[in-house]
C-alpha cells in the first residue's frame, strides 16, 4: 500500500512528463482495442450474412480448390460453370432454386455521369438468398429473367450517384453500360457493405441478360444452391457433383473442377480470414503497445538517475533493496494501468461509435479487455523491471555523494 | 554496561588498479550516551570510518558489533533495518527530499519501519517540535533556511529513536551562528540520554563534544576527553 501512495506521489510531482509517458501506453491498448474491436464486428456481420443465407445452401464455385489459392468468393478466374450447369442442376429433386451469379466491374453511365460498378447477373431468387430490400421500384422477374430483358437494379448509392445533377428520377430511365442501354426498373434499400462488397454500390440484372449483353463469356462465378429440406442437403451434394462431373465429362481419374461448400463450411472458411486479418491488425497494433513500453523503461530510466539522491537517502533512513525495487516498479506499472485502462475505455468507445458509423454490429470482447488490461500490466511490469532493478542496487553511499 | 560501538582491527581497503588503504586496524569503543567528534583533515578516512559505522558501506575486514550485534555477517537487508532502527544520520547537505514536506521528510524512516500513518503523522510532529519546528511542519525545504533544513534533517534522524545519531559535517554548510544554533539542538539531545558521534573539521565545533577522535591517513592518532564547551 505504501508503495502505491509512493507511486502516485512521484508521478504527481512529474505530471507532464507521466502523462506522455502514459499516452503511449494509451495509445497502445487503444489500437489494439480497435483493431480487435473492428476485427471482431466485421467477423461477426460477414457471419450473420452468411448465416442469411439460409443452412441448406450449397456454394458452388468454379475452379479445383487444390490448385487455386484460396480467396474470396466470386474472384476465381476459372470458368467452369455455365448457365446450363444451372439449369440442368435445377432439375434435380430436392432442390427449391439455384441462382446463377456473374460478376463483373464495369462502367455504369447516365448523361454525362459514369461510374466504376460492380455488375451482377443473378435470378430473382437472390432477393431472398441475401436477404435484399428493395426501395423503390421492384426486382426483376423469373419471366424478365427468362427472356434476358435490358432491366437493370441499382444499388442505393450507385442510383444517388449516377442520377446527381440531372433532371432524371432513375426509376424508368435508362443507364448505359458499353453499347448497351438498360432500364432501371428497382432500386434496392440501403445496405452497408458485407461479404460481396458494397451492395450499395452494385447493380443487378439477370443472368441471361448479362452473358447476352456484356460478352463475359459463358463462365459462372458462383451458384448458390437451396435445397428444400436440410436433411437433403448431403444428397443433393452428392448428386450435384455427380450431375457437375457428368457435364463437364470429368474421367474418374480426374478432380472436381468446381468447388462445392455447404453453409457451414464457407462460414469456417470466413470467419477463418477474418480472424487471421483480425490478428494481424491487432499484432500491428501490439508493436505499439511495446514501443509504449520502452517509453516506460526510458522514463524511468531517466527517474533513477535523477532520483539517485533520494533513494540514496531512503536507503540510508533504512529501506532495503526490496523497497526501492517495489517503489519503481509499482511506479512503472501504475503508468502502464492507467495507461492501459484509459486505453480500453477508449478503444471501446471509439469503436461503438466507428461501428455504429459504418453499419457493423459492435461486439464486446471480454477478453480483449482483460488480455490487453493483463498485457499492459506485464509491459509495465516487464520494462519497469530493468530501472528498478537499477535503482535498488545502487550503493548508498555513491548515491547520497551523487551531484 | 556493553559499549554502542565497538571494533576491532577494522580495515578498509579500495580495490582498483592501485589498491587504497582507507582505514588501518582502527580499534574504537563508543558508550553509551556519549558525545564525541571525528577529526582529521581531508583524506584521512574520517568519513570512510563514518561510513562503515553507519553501515552505510562494509568493512573489508575487523569486527563491527554496534548495539550487540555483529554487523559483519549481515545482508543488504539487514544492514538496511539497522539503519532504520539503530541508526540516525545527519548530512552536511541536509539531504531533505525537496518535493515532501517537513513533515513528510521526517516520516521517511517509520515508512519503513512499518508504522501506520497515523502513528508516523503523530511521531513526526513530536521529533519537529523536538528541534524546535513544530510551526514549520507542513513546509517544503526550498521554504526553510539552512539551520531550519537540518533541524528538519535532525528530526528525521531521531524520529525512529536510534541508538546512536551520526553526523556528517553537520555544520559544514551553515554560518557561525546558524551552527550554534545546530549543536545546541545536538547537546539538547544528549542531555536526554542519545549517543552522538559527528565528523567535522573544525576545532570550535569538536568543542561541543566530550570526546575527540584524531585520524590521519586511515589510522587514529588520537583519542581524549576533554571539557565540554556547553552552549545550553
Amino acid at each position: 500500500m505504501k508503495y502505491f501512495v509512493m507511486a502516485f506521489e512521484a508521478l504527481f510531482i512529474n505530471k507532464l512528463r507521466a502523462f506522455l509517458t502514459t499516452l503511449g501506453m494509451i495509445i497502445g491498448v487503444f489500437s489494439v482495442i480497435v483493431m480487435i474491436g473492428l476485427g471482431q464486428a466485421s467477423q461477426a456481420y460477414i457471419t450473420d450474412q452468411v448465416k442469411g443465407l439460409g443452412a441448406g445452401v450449397l456454394i458452388i464455385t468454379p475452379g479445383n480448390p487444390k490448385s487455386q489459392t484460396n480467396g474470396p468468393p466470386g474472384v476465381n478466374t476459372a470458368k467452369t460453370l455455365v448457365l446450363e450447369d444451372a439449369e440442368a442442376l435445377e432439375r434435380l429433386p430436392g432442390i427449391r432454386y439455384v441462382s446463377p451469379n456473374v460478376f463483373l466491374q464495369n462502367m455504369v453511365s447516365f448523361e454525362r455521369n459514369a461510374l466504376p460498378a460492380a455488375v451482377l447477373g443473378s435470378t430473382p431468387n437472390i432477393v431472398e438468398a441475401r436477404g435484399f430490400k428493395v426501395g423503390q421500384g421492384r426486382f426483376f422477374t423469373d419471366q424478365e429473367a427468362r427472356t434476358a430483358s435490358q432491366v437493370i437494379v441499382l444499388g442505393h448509392k450507385l442510383a444517388q450517384d449516377l442520377f446527381a445533377d440531372t433532371l432524371h428520377r432513375p426509376l424508368g430511365s435508362r443507364v448505359r453500360i458499353g453499347s448497351q442501354r438498360y432500364r432501371v426498373i428497382g432500386i434496392l434499400q440501403e445496405q452497408g457493405s458485407g461479404l460481396f462488397g458494397s451492395v450499395d454500390d452494385q447493380a443487378f440484372m439477370p443472368t441471361k441478360t448479362f452473358q447476352n449483353t456484356l460478352k463475359a463469356g459463358k463462365g459462372l462465378n458462383s451458384l448458390f444452391l437451396k435445397v428444400t429440406e436440410e436433411d437433403l442437403l448431403p444428397v443433393v451434394e452428392a448428386r450435384a457433383r455427380t450431375l457437375l462431373r457428368y457435364r463437364h465429362g470429368l474421367r474418374e481419374s480426374e478432380e472436381d473442377d468446381f468447388k462445392i461448400q455447404t453453409q457451414a463450411e464457407l462460414l469456417e472458411t470466413v470467419s477463418m480470414i477474418t480472424r487471421v486479418f483480425t490478428f494481424l491488425l491487432a499484432g500491428i497494433a501490439a508493436i505499439s503497445l511495446i514501443v509504449g513500453g520502452i517509453g516506460i523503461m526510458n522514463i524511468m530510466l531517466v527517474s533513477v538517475t535523477e532520483r539517485t539522491r533520494e533513494i540514496g537517502v531512503r536507503k540510508a533512513v533504512g529501506a532495503n533493496r526490496q523497497d526501492i525495487l517495489m517503489q519503481f516498479l509499482i511506479e512503472s506499472a501504475t503508468i502502464s494501468l492507467t495507461g492501459g485502462t484509459l486505453g480500453i475505455v477508449l478503444g471501446l468507445g471509439i469503436t461503438r461509435i466507428a461501428t455504429q458509423a459504418i453499419n457493423l454490429p459492435f461486439v464486446f470482447s471480454p477478453l480483449a479487455v482483460v488480455g490487453a488490461f493483463a498485457f499492459s500490466a506485464g509491459v509495465g511490469i516487464f520494462f519497469g523491471l530493468y530501472p528498478a532493478n537499477k535503482a535498488s542496487r545502487l550503493d548508498p553511499v555513491e548515491a547520497l555523494r551523487y551531484e | 554496561m556493553a559499549p554502542v560501538i565497538e571494533t576491532r582491527l577494522l580495515n578498509k581497503i579500495y580495490r582498483g588498479a592501485i589498491d587504497y588503504h582507507a582505514l588501518h586496524d582502527i580499534d574504537l569503543q563508543v558508550q553509551s550516551g556519549e558525545m564525541l567528534a571525528l577529526m582529521g583533515s581531508s583524506g584521512s578516512g574520517k568519513s570512510t570510518l563514518m561510513n562503515i559505522l553507519g553501515c552505510l558501506d562494509r568493512q573489508s575486514s575487523g569486527e563491527y558489533v554496534l548495539a550487540g550485534e555483529a554487523v559483519a555477517g549481515l545482508n543488504d537487508a539487514e544492514l538496511a533495518r539497522i539503519r532504520n532502527q539503530q541508526l540516525g544520520f545527519v548530512f552536511q547537505n541536509f539531504n531533505l527530499l525537496p518535493r515532501y514536506s517537513a513533515r513528510q521528510n521526517v516520516e521517511l524512516p517509520l515508512i519503513y519501519a512499518g508504522l501506520s500513518p497515523r502513528e508516523r503523522h503523530k511521531r513526526a510532529v513530536e521529533a519537529l517540535e523536538q528541534v524546535g519546528l513544530g510551526d514549520r511542519i507542513n513546509n517544503r525545504p526550498n521554504e526553510l533556511s539552512g539551520g531550519q533544513k537540518q533541524r528538519v534533517a535532525i528530526a528525521r534522524a531521531i524520529v525512529n529513536r536510534p541508538t546512536i545519531l551520526m553526523a556528517d559535517e553537520p555544520t559544514g554548510a551553515l554560518d557561525t551562528r546558524t551552527s550554534e544554533e545546530i549543536l545546541q539542538v545536538f547537546q539538547h539531545l544528549h542531555k536526554a540520554g542519545l549517543t552522538l558521534m559527528m565528523v567535522t573539521h573544525e576545532p570550535d565545533v569538536a568543542a561541543c563534544c566530550q570526546r575527540i577522535l584524531q585520524m590521519q591517513d586511515g589510522r587514529l592518532i588520537d583519542d581524549r576527553q576533554i571539557a565540554q564547551r556547553s552552549l545550553i
